[in-house]
């Protein structure tokens, strides 16, 4: 397989291939029971079967000189457990829980920036676009807290989420949402 | 914002990001070493069942983990490190891992010049010497702080020959 083919956000070769030596990656993962399991299973519901989806709890892949090489052919399949899920979201209306017990690879080169995110769900490109996600995320759980809005099983306020996430780096710290820039327009 | 540019497009992801491998180059990239050090001690609870991979070349980072977590690449191979990392000073593993003298050579030449003089008991020069290191890096610097006891030592001594 082509290194061009790896689908690993953030991963993107011309950043990381900047000497003048040819990269080199070797990578044994492992494979949680539940991971395959759901691997498996969304394959199946995909109809991926190009060839079956092995079991292994150990797997390697070699990279050099812009290929990538498994132990076979099928072991690239077992690492699509999250694509298989984005996949899936589009027809399932309980895509809530799709993600659970699948993950991926994400790489933060060093160019990464404040609005350098790799998760699909936000498409963002530029600062105003970030700020456009928390006001969406700051509004949605404005809503939940004025009980307009009940979380369904397996959904998340996003804004709690990552206010918790953002108070365990920042303890005295919080994210106060969308504020109005500038001055109040007087009356 | 500004402060954590790098860091708050991971926090964002990791709201959504679990049972995933995340590879961070260069983790000190915009942080300050005390947000860096609160940062890497709460990395391992953010998101679920996550493993984090991350390179680095700063001391501040090294000293936050123990030796059997880090990896060394040098001369094109990948290697444990024999260097004791975690809660040690950072010019220690500087010196022991990186290589580089906790000094500048400039600095371990007048450190050189001050013992000599203490040595040959030329109190002049080793007191010229003192108060140049005084001036350059502060009262306060281990090595201005032992070069005083030494001084010290050696004025009491030529005192007391006095004396007798």
């Amino acid at each position: 397989m082509k290194v061009d083919r790896l689908d690993w956000d953030g991963f993107d070769y011309p950043f990381i291939q900047i000497g003048n030596m040819p990269l080199k990656m070797e990578m044994d993962i492992e494979f949680a029971a539940n991971e395959r399991e759901k691997t498996r299973s969304y394959a199946e519901e995909l109809k991926k079967q190009e060839s079956p989806l092995p079991q292994e709890v150990r797997l390697s892949l070699h990279y050099n000189n812009r290929r990538v090489n498994a132990n076979a052919t099928a072991n690239y399949y077992q690492f699509s457990g999250y694509q298989y899920a984005l996949q899936l979201k589009k027809y399932r209306t309980d895509y809530l829980n799709l993600f659970d017990d699948v993950g991926t690879i994400y790489w933060y080169t060093e160019q990464r920036t404040a609005h350098s995110i790799q998760n699909l769900d936000y498409n963002v490109k530029n600062t105003d676009a970030l700020r456009n996600i928390l006001a969406k995320m700051h509004y949605f759980h404005l809503h939940r807290l004025q009980k307009d809005i009940e979380l369904r099983p397996g959904q998340r306020d996003s804004f709690e989420t990552l206010n918790n996430l953002y108070q365990k780096v920042f303890p005295t710290r919080s994210l106060l949402g969308a504020e109005p820039i500038g001055k109040p327009i007087l009356a | 914002m500004s402060a954590a540019n790098g860091l708050f497009s991971i926090l964002l992801d990791l709201v959504n990001i679990n049972n995933s491998i995340i590879i961070i180059d260069e983790i000190e990239l915009h942080l300050h070493p005390a947000l860096l050090r609160d940062f890497l001690k709460v990395l391992p609870n953010l998101g679920n069942n996550n493993q984090f991979i991350i390179t680095s070349h700063s001391p501040y980072v090294l000293r936050e983990l123990p030796k059997e977590n880090i990896l060394i690449a040098k001369d094109g191979k990948v290697q444990p490190i024999n260097v004791f990392t975690k809660g040690r000073d950072v010019s220690s593993i500087i010196e022991e891992l990186f290589g580089i003298p906790r000094r500048t050579p400039e600095a371990l030449q007048k450190i050189e010049a001050f013992y000599a003089a203490i040595t040959q008991q030329q109190l002049d020069i080793a007191k010229q010497l003192l108060n140049e290191m005084e001036t350059e890096w502060g009262t306060l610097d281990e090595g201005v702080v032992r070069a005083q006891m030494y001084y010290e030592d050696l004025l009491n001594d030529m005192e007391d020959e006095i004396h007798q």
